[in-house]
């Protein structure tokens, strides 16, 4: 009873929801305040009725309820609590009511928002629940997550064991909150074709939503990546595999909307190009939520695939994405806009140029993802792209992006005023000739290394001279606590946090790329394996039953120097329910370096071939991506246009 | 036995077996570097049988077996381009995980670029008309 409660909760918010996009329709001529009243209602009552139902869905789960066809196919009664949570959503059905939940919440806040003029607020609100009631007519007519079975199974099938993992409990619903929230800006851009309400309060007001939806982002895939490190056992970080490449598109696209919106807070340029990075950059998302889905692509997510419901796919993919596309071909044309009257050197150039290479990022993934899609499509030919091909395209692509990333901070808005700058240049190049040469003389690796490594450091400086200098200019003695805070509150420093974030993940990338070593060996209980400074003793492999897994667990004790540091047990774990094995590697992180062990294949007379990963610096990379997701909710609460250099 | 004669014993056992000695050290040489250019050559070719992964990362039976035959060529003195030729002629261009430069991939290799050049002049245009 209580599951169809649920269903019924769903059905009740698709009519509410689809009655409302033609109440906005109806009354898109004559927009006031009580039309916002009237949808700012609706959006609450979508926002409470989804959620009920996803507890509802949460609530089967937790009781094991087997009735339902996703609990029986991706539950059991054995597993772990929060594996029972985090399995609502690790599944098809599942994970799109979780999505549904998401966009009505963002639709339910940015309804809140008085602050915007009506005439806008009605459209975002209308364009949102379109959206909204899309995603729940594919739930209802496809993938309905309250289906019952005909036979009432003894015990659920269980989780695909990779899954069962924290890291699971926070990927997709931080990759959920960066995709859905991107629909906001999105249907700012909608909203503003349709109204042709555009304004530098307008930028103004959508700038925090794309900044939330980023950070989230920028969370979820550093989550993915920290995920798939630890838990696929073959010691990387990033496959460019295609589902990654799905949340990465719409990433890169973000930030370069993250940047160019802020020219449109200043003055009245750039309409066009702001308004189709933001339907871009949920095209993407949607492109991204779907790619897992469809099955079109292999790749290591491909648990969810099922082709059957590829047309319904193509038809929202098609409403969501043509349409706004087709409007903004008749309607970006209308708009008036200022004339720029910015130097060559400027902020406004610098950002341009960002966005350039930040789009051609992106477009280079793009093809490197859907290539061998369309090959196969037009000649039969099939091709397989790796990493190869994104370090030869991606990787210089992205150089000038970081290189500019450190000085475009130095410039003012359109004025080159900055006397200091050139004397800022030499510094920086001082700086990163010295950190390079060192680089250098430690240990002698490819080009390529030392062009990564310099760039950190390069950028390192970069943001430290700007933060001193804007201290300088700020003209605050950061004596105690409460002068740092105001001088805090007086210059941007969520863009400082970000950037410095990019750094560190640019040091991890140098460690992790250019200066990791792996070693293969066969070992028997008892032996030890020497790797420089450190050794590894082998004490003993043993047989361990889990809550719902048998482990086959060995022991190592990790010396340097003969110091006991710590000690390692990797696994191989035998998920009995679900028939499937999982390797967990060993993982001992500090802070300059991870090593990394993995038990494979063996047995007691030929001993067991292991495998170790000296992994330098590769926590930074994780740790930056941190330090950019909280510079971008620190821009959140910084309102740029009230100071004129920030 | 002084020490001297043990110098002696040492030295004239070197001397005897230098040529042996240099062989087994080129040996261990030998053997590292079939090891890691098979490794290499790994890293860029497909498992077919697997989700998207190299026969490097892969512990498949296939992934094995090829793994195998790229260390038997590297042995027998084959170079790597060889490697890759004889790979792509029993299995396409599908195996070769960087995708060779042909009439198939020229699109693939070159659009990024020729974007960013057409893109850098719009942007410059645009600069450009934007001055005061």
């Amino acid at each position: 009873m209580i599951p169809e409660l649920g269903h019924i909760l769903v059905i009740i918010t698709f009519v509410i929801s689809t009655m409302q996009c033609c109440y906005w329709l109806y009354n898109l001529r004559y927009t006031n305040i009580d039309v916002v009243r009237v949808l700012q209602k609706g959006s609450l009552i979508n926002f409470l009725f989804i959620f009920l139902s996803f507890l509802i869905l949460t609530y089967s789960f937790i009781t094991s309820d087997f009735s339902l066809l996703i609990v029986s196919n991706n539950s059991h009664t054995l597993k772990p609590l929060i594996y029972k949570i985090s399995g609502v959503w690790g599944n098809h059905e599942g994970s799109l009511l979780l999505w549904v939940l998401i966009l009505s919440a963002f639709t339910f806040f940015v309804s809140l928002k008085d602050s915007i003029n009506s005439k806008l607020l009605a459209s975002i609100i209308g364009v949102q629940t379109v959206i909204l009631s899309l995603f729940l007519a594919f739930i209802l007519f496809t993938s309905n997550p309250f289906e019952r079975v005909d036979e009432l199974p003894l015990d659920g099938r269980g989780l695909n064991p990779l899954l069962q993992d924290p890291g699971l409990a926070l990927h997709p619903p931080m990759l959920y909150i960066g995709y859905v929230g991107l629909s906001v800006s999105f249907s700012f851009a909608v909203a503003a074709l349709v109204t042709g309400e555009i304004s530098k309060d307008w930028a103004r007001q959508m700038r925090p939503w794309i900044a939330i939806a980023w950070s989230a982002l920028t969370i979820g895939i550093a989550l993915g990546s920290w995920w798939a490190y630890y838990e696929l056992g073959w010691g990387g970080w990033w496959f460019w595999d295609p589902v990654e490449n799905a949340s990465f598109m719409p990433w890169l696209i973000a930030t370069a909307l993250l940047h160019c919106v802020r020219i449109l807070e200043k003055k009245l340029i750039f309409i066009n190009w702001t308004i189709l990075l933001s339907i871009l950059a949920f095209s993407f998302s949607l492109l991204g939520t779907f790619i897992v889905r469809s099955g079109l692509l292999t790749s290591v997510h491909a648990f969810a695939s099922d082709p059957s419901r590829g047309v319904f796919i193509l038809i929202i993919l098609g409403i969501s994405i043509g349409v706004p596309l087709i409007l903004y071909s008749i309607k970006s044309s209308s708009f008036n806009e200022e004339k720029g009257n910015f130097d060559i050197v400027s902020k406004e150039s610098a950002i341009l140029v960002n966005n350039l290479f930040l789009t051609t990022a992106t477009l280079t993934v793009l093809i490197g993802t859907l290539y061998p899609l369309f090959l196969d499509a037009i000649n039969g030919n099939k091709v397989s792209i790796g990493p190869a091909y994104y370090n030869a395209t991606f990787a210089p692509i992205m150089t000038p992006v970081v290189f500019l990333m450190a000085i475009a901070p130095f410039l003012n808005w359109k004025k080159y005023t900055d006397k200091n700058f050139i004397k800022k240049l030499i510094f920086l190049s001082a700086v990163t000739l010295l950190g390079g040469t060192l680089l250098y003389l430690i240990e002698e690796k490819s080009i390529f290394a030392l062009i990564s490594g310099s760039l950190s450091i390069w950028l390192f400086t970069g943001v430290i001279t700007d933060l001193i200098s804007k201290i300088r200019e700020a003209k605050v003695k950061l004596q105690n606590i409460k002068q740092l805070f105001f001088f805090i509150s007086k210059i941007n420093i969520g863009i400082h946090v970000a950037h410095i974030g990019v750094a560190i993940f640019l040091a991890g990338v140098t460690g992790e790329q250019f200066y990791k070593s792996e070693y293969n060996v066969i070992k028997k209980v008892g032996d030890i394996i020497n790797i420089g400074t450190k050794s590894l003793k082998f004490d003993k492999i043993e047989n361990i039953d889990g809550p719902n897994y048998n482990s086959l667990m060995a022991t190592f004790t990790l010396y340097e120097n003969n110091k006991f540091i710590s000690k390692l047990r990797p696994e191989k774990r035998f998920y009995t329910n679900e028939k499937s094995q999982t390797t967990e590697a060993a993982i001992l992180s500090d802070f300059w370096g991870d090593t990394y062990l993995v038990l494979g294949e063996g047995d007691k007379k030929t001993g067991w071939s292991l495998r170790i990963y000296s992994n330098p610096l590769v926590s930074w990379i994780w740790a930056g991506a941190f330090f950019m997701a909280v510079g971008g909710i620190l821009s959140v609460t910084q309102k740029s246009s009230r100071f004129r250099n920030v | 036995m002084t020490r001297k004669y043990k110098i002696i014993i040492i030295f004239s056992f070197l001397f005897f077996f230098s040529n042996e000695l240099e062989i087994f050290a080129k040996s261990i040489n030998d053997e590292l570097d079939i090891n890691n250019k098979t490794r290499e050559i790994s890293q860029n070719i497909r498992c077919l049988v697997c989700q998207n992964q190299s026969i490097d990362e892969s512990n498949s039976e296939l992934a094995k077996d090829l793994k195998i035959l790229i260390r038997e060529k590297l042995i027998a003195g084959i170079s790597n381009e060889e490697i890759y030729g004889y790979l792509r002629e029993r299995y396409g261009d599908y195996i070769l995980l960087k995708p060779p430069l042909n009439l198939n991939t020229i699109l693939l290799w070159f659009l990024p670029f020729i974007v960013l050049i057409f893109g850098s002049i719009l942007i410059f245009k645009i600069i450009k008309s934007n001055q005061k």
